[in-house]
Protein backbone atom coordinates (compact mmCIF):
# COMPACT_ATOMS: atom_id res chain seq x y z
CA UNK A 1 0.00 0.00 0.00
CA UNK A 2 1.48 3.49 -1.15
CA UNK A 3 1.07 6.21 1.28
CA UNK A 4 -1.02 8.61 0.07
CA UNK A 5 0.00 12.23 0.29
CA UNK A 6 -1.53 14.76 3.16
CA UNK A 7 -1.94 18.46 2.74
CA UNK A 8 -0.12 19.69 5.29
CA UNK A 9 -1.45 22.24 7.60
CA UNK A 10 -0.91 25.16 6.12
CA UNK A 11 -3.25 23.71 3.48
CA UNK A 12 -5.88 22.41 5.52
CA UNK A 13 -6.35 25.61 7.75
CA UNK A 14 -7.85 28.77 5.86
CA UNK A 15 -5.55 31.82 6.38
CA UNK A 16 -6.26 34.05 9.45
CA UNK A 17 -7.72 36.82 9.00
CA UNK A 18 -6.17 40.58 9.59
CA UNK A 19 -7.49 43.29 10.79
CA UNK A 20 -6.80 44.45 6.87
CA UNK A 21 -8.98 41.71 5.29
CA UNK A 22 -11.84 42.93 7.83
CA UNK A 23 -11.65 46.39 7.40
CA UNK A 24 -10.35 47.12 4.13
CA UNK A 25 -11.64 50.79 3.88
CA UNK A 26 -9.70 52.03 6.96
CA UNK A 27 -6.50 53.70 6.50
CA UNK A 28 -3.01 52.31 7.97
CA UNK A 29 -3.48 54.81 11.13
CA UNK A 30 -7.22 53.45 11.36
CA UNK A 31 -6.13 49.96 11.40
CA UNK A 32 -3.61 50.05 13.68
CA UNK A 33 -5.99 51.51 16.04
CA UNK A 34 -8.47 48.83 15.70
CA UNK A 35 -5.81 46.52 15.94
CA UNK A 36 -4.70 48.26 19.31
CA UNK A 37 -8.56 48.10 20.44
CA UNK A 38 -9.12 44.63 19.85
CA UNK A 39 -6.04 43.80 21.76
CA UNK A 40 -6.96 45.81 25.08
CA UNK A 41 -10.45 44.11 24.28
CA UNK A 42 -9.41 40.92 24.18
CA UNK A 43 -6.80 41.65 27.20
CA UNK A 44 -9.83 42.73 29.35
CA UNK A 45 -11.86 39.46 28.65
CA UNK A 46 -9.07 37.34 29.62
CA UNK A 47 -8.26 38.85 32.61
CA UNK A 48 -12.52 38.73 33.35
CA UNK A 49 -12.06 35.02 32.65
CA UNK A 50 -9.04 34.47 34.82
CA UNK A 51 -10.56 35.99 37.77
CA UNK A 52 -13.95 34.12 37.21
CA UNK A 53 -11.99 30.88 37.13
CA UNK A 54 -9.64 31.22 39.81
CA UNK A 55 -13.09 32.15 41.90
CA UNK A 56 -14.88 29.27 40.64
CA UNK A 57 -11.44 27.54 41.60
CA UNK A 58 -11.59 28.74 45.57
CA UNK A 59 -15.06 28.13 45.65
CA UNK A 60 -14.46 24.77 45.28
CA UNK A 61 -11.42 24.89 47.32
CA UNK A 62 -8.99 23.77 44.04
CA UNK A 63 -6.14 25.39 43.17
CA UNK A 64 -5.93 27.56 40.14
CA UNK A 65 -4.04 25.75 37.08
CA UNK A 66 -1.21 27.65 35.45
CA UNK A 67 -2.93 29.29 32.60
CA UNK A 68 -1.01 31.18 30.22
CA UNK A 69 -0.38 33.30 28.46
CA UNK A 70 -0.71 36.42 30.80
CA UNK A 71 -1.09 38.99 27.70
CA UNK A 72 -2.00 38.35 24.44
CA UNK A 73 1.35 39.86 22.29
CA UNK A 74 1.13 42.17 19.53
CA UNK A 75 1.48 39.65 17.10
CA UNK A 76 -1.43 38.27 17.84
CA UNK A 77 -3.26 40.95 15.56
CA UNK A 78 -0.94 41.95 13.02
CA UNK A 79 -1.93 43.75 10.13
CA UNK B 1 -33.67 65.10 13.87
CA UNK B 2 -35.26 62.47 11.65
CA UNK B 3 -36.95 59.59 12.96
CA UNK B 4 -33.77 56.91 12.70
CA UNK B 5 -34.63 53.29 12.31
CA UNK B 6 -31.32 52.55 13.85
CA UNK B 7 -31.40 54.94 16.63
CA UNK B 8 -31.81 53.64 20.31
CA UNK B 9 -32.74 55.32 23.65
CA UNK B 10 -31.32 52.97 25.96
CA UNK B 11 -32.30 53.70 30.10
CA UNK B 12 -30.90 52.23 33.13
CA UNK B 13 -33.96 53.29 35.52
CA UNK B 14 -33.35 54.48 39.16
CA UNK B 15 -35.31 56.38 41.78
CA UNK B 16 -32.47 58.80 42.00
CA UNK B 17 -30.52 58.71 39.46
CA UNK B 18 -31.56 57.39 35.34
CA UNK B 19 -28.53 56.12 32.89
CA UNK B 20 -29.79 57.26 29.40
CA UNK B 21 -28.17 57.14 26.14
CA UNK B 22 -28.74 57.70 22.55
CA UNK B 23 -27.00 55.50 20.13
CA UNK B 24 -27.02 55.13 16.44
CA UNK B 25 -24.82 52.99 13.89
CA UNK B 26 -22.37 52.74 15.93
CA UNK B 27 -22.05 55.93 17.67
CA UNK B 28 -23.03 57.88 20.83
CA UNK B 29 -24.95 60.69 19.98
CA UNK B 30 -25.96 61.20 23.95
CA UNK B 31 -25.12 60.40 27.35
CA UNK B 32 -25.71 61.52 30.61
CA UNK B 33 -26.96 60.54 34.22
CA UNK B 34 -30.16 62.84 35.05
CA UNK B 35 -30.72 63.36 38.77
CA UNK B 36 -34.22 63.80 40.35
CA UNK B 37 -33.70 66.29 42.95
CA UNK B 38 -36.90 66.57 43.86
CA UNK B 39 -37.98 63.91 45.97
CA UNK B 40 -41.10 64.79 48.54
CA UNK B 41 -43.05 61.45 46.92
CA UNK B 42 -43.04 59.37 44.40
CA UNK B 43 -45.43 61.24 41.93
CA UNK B 44 -42.84 63.81 41.66
CA UNK B 45 -40.56 61.28 41.45
CA UNK B 46 -42.43 59.62 38.33
CA UNK B 47 -43.19 62.80 36.69
CA UNK B 48 -39.98 64.00 36.89
CA UNK B 49 -38.36 61.00 35.25
CA UNK B 50 -41.59 60.76 32.18
CA UNK B 51 -40.76 64.39 31.55
CA UNK B 52 -37.32 63.98 31.13
CA UNK B 53 -37.17 60.99 29.05
CA UNK B 54 -40.07 62.59 26.68
CA UNK B 55 -37.90 65.63 26.24
CA UNK B 56 -35.45 63.25 25.14
CA UNK B 57 -36.92 61.27 22.68
CA UNK B 58 -38.55 64.38 20.94
CA UNK B 59 -35.11 65.40 20.89
CA UNK B 60 -33.44 62.53 19.07
CA UNK B 61 -36.65 60.34 17.80
CA UNK B 62 -35.30 57.00 18.00
CA UNK B 63 -37.00 54.29 17.13
CA UNK B 64 -36.35 51.47 19.92
CA UNK B 65 -36.07 52.06 23.55
CA UNK B 66 -33.71 49.53 25.36
CA UNK B 67 -34.40 48.89 29.21
CA UNK B 68 -32.57 47.51 31.67
CA UNK B 69 -34.50 44.66 33.10
CA UNK B 70 -35.61 45.38 37.21
CA UNK B 71 -35.46 42.65 39.86
CA UNK B 72 -37.82 42.93 42.75
CA UNK B 73 -35.17 42.08 44.91
CA UNK B 74 -33.51 45.07 44.14
CA UNK B 75 -33.27 48.33 47.46
CA UNK B 76 -35.71 50.33 47.07
CA UNK B 77 -37.31 48.09 44.28
CA UNK B 78 -41.14 49.05 44.38
CA UNK B 79 -40.74 52.25 43.12
CA UNK B 80 -37.82 51.29 40.89
CA UNK B 81 -39.77 48.90 39.08
CA UNK B 82 -42.91 51.47 39.17
CA UNK B 83 -40.23 53.93 37.51
CA UNK B 84 -39.20 51.12 34.90
CA UNK B 85 -42.42 50.44 33.65
CA UNK B 86 -43.08 54.38 33.76
CA UNK B 87 -40.48 54.47 31.24
CA UNK B 88 -41.79 51.88 29.13
CA UNK B 89 -45.20 53.83 29.35
CA UNK B 90 -43.94 56.61 27.79
CA UNK B 91 -42.27 54.97 25.07
CA UNK B 92 -45.71 53.16 24.21
CA UNK B 93 -46.95 56.89 23.77
CA UNK B 94 -44.38 56.92 20.69
CA UNK B 95 -45.07 53.38 19.64
CA UNK B 96 -41.62 52.83 20.03
CA UNK B 97 -40.77 48.91 20.43
CA UNK B 98 -39.20 47.90 23.65
CA UNK B 99 -36.10 45.52 24.57
CA UNK B 100 -35.47 44.57 27.46
CA UNK B 101 -32.11 42.87 28.84
CA UNK B 102 -31.23 41.45 32.08
CA UNK B 103 -27.68 42.65 34.17
CA UNK B 104 -26.36 39.31 33.19
CA UNK B 105 -27.33 38.87 29.62
CA UNK B 106 -25.57 42.16 28.79
CA UNK B 107 -22.57 41.00 30.60
CA UNK B 108 -22.49 38.26 29.21
CA UNK B 109 -22.54 39.41 26.02
CA UNK B 110 -20.07 42.60 26.12
CA UNK B 111 -17.56 40.67 28.42
CA UNK B 112 -18.09 37.14 27.48
CA UNK B 113 -18.68 36.23 30.97
CA UNK B 114 -22.08 36.94 33.47
CA UNK B 115 -20.25 37.27 36.16
CA UNK B 116 -18.24 39.79 35.34
CA UNK B 117 -18.43 43.21 37.45
CA UNK B 118 -19.64 46.18 36.48
CA UNK B 119 -16.76 47.98 36.67
CA UNK B 120 -15.83 45.24 34.67
CA UNK B 121 -18.01 46.11 31.89
CA UNK B 122 -17.77 49.90 32.24
CA UNK B 123 -14.27 49.31 31.31
CA UNK B 124 -15.35 47.18 27.81
CA UNK B 125 -17.51 50.52 26.84
CA UNK B 126 -14.57 52.65 27.88
CA UNK B 127 -12.25 50.70 25.52
CA UNK B 128 -15.14 50.65 22.65
CA UNK B 129 -15.89 54.66 23.11
CA UNK B 130 -12.43 56.75 24.04
CA UNK B 131 -14.90 59.56 25.11
CA UNK B 132 -16.26 57.42 28.15
CA UNK B 133 -12.58 57.27 29.16
CA UNK B 134 -12.86 60.23 31.55
CA UNK B 135 -16.15 59.04 33.47
CA UNK B 136 -14.63 55.88 33.58
CA UNK B 137 -11.50 56.95 35.13
CA UNK B 138 -12.83 58.37 38.30
CA UNK B 139 -11.26 57.66 41.90
CA UNK B 140 -14.07 58.51 44.21
CA UNK B 141 -16.85 56.28 45.30
CA UNK B 142 -19.62 58.81 44.55
CA UNK B 143 -18.60 59.21 41.48
CA UNK B 144 -18.02 55.57 40.31
CA UNK B 145 -21.59 55.20 41.56
CA UNK B 146 -22.97 57.76 40.07
CA UNK B 147 -21.40 56.90 36.23
CA UNK B 148 -22.18 53.47 36.79
CA UNK B 149 -25.94 54.55 35.99
CA UNK B 150 -24.16 56.08 32.50
CA UNK B 151 -22.00 53.23 31.85
CA UNK B 152 -25.28 50.70 31.84
CA UNK B 153 -27.54 52.57 30.09
CA UNK B 154 -24.61 52.40 27.64
CA UNK B 155 -24.35 48.69 27.94
CA UNK B 156 -27.90 47.77 27.45
CA UNK B 157 -27.96 50.28 23.99
CA UNK B 158 -24.83 48.48 22.75
CA UNK B 159 -26.49 44.95 23.19
CA UNK B 160 -29.87 46.11 21.38
CA UNK B 161 -27.97 47.51 18.73
CA UNK B 162 -25.98 44.44 17.91
CA UNK B 163 -28.99 42.56 18.18
CA UNK B 164 -30.81 44.92 15.63
CA UNK B 165 -27.90 44.49 13.36
CA UNK B 166 -28.15 41.23 13.79
CA UNK B 167 -31.90 41.23 12.83
CA UNK B 168 -30.99 43.34 9.39
CA UNK B 169 -28.27 41.29 8.40
CA UNK B 170 -30.54 37.97 8.58
CA UNK B 171 -33.77 39.72 7.03
CA UNK B 172 -31.54 40.96 3.85
CA UNK B 173 -30.19 37.91 3.51
CA UNK B 174 -33.68 36.18 3.39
Amino acid sequence: MTPQAQPNDSELKPAPKTIADLYPQLSLDEQAEAADTLKRYVNLVWRIYRRVRRQSSEASGKTEQSVKPEKFDDNSFKR
Amino acid sequence: MPNNVSTIFAVDPGTRELGVAVLSNGELLFYGVKTVTDRRNPLIVLETISGCIRNLLEKYRPANLAIEKMFVTQKNSALLVVVAEQVKAVARETNLPIYEYAPTTVRKRLCQSGRATKRETAEVLSIRFPELNRYYHRTKAWELDYYSNLFDAVAVGVVCQEDLQQNESLNSVK
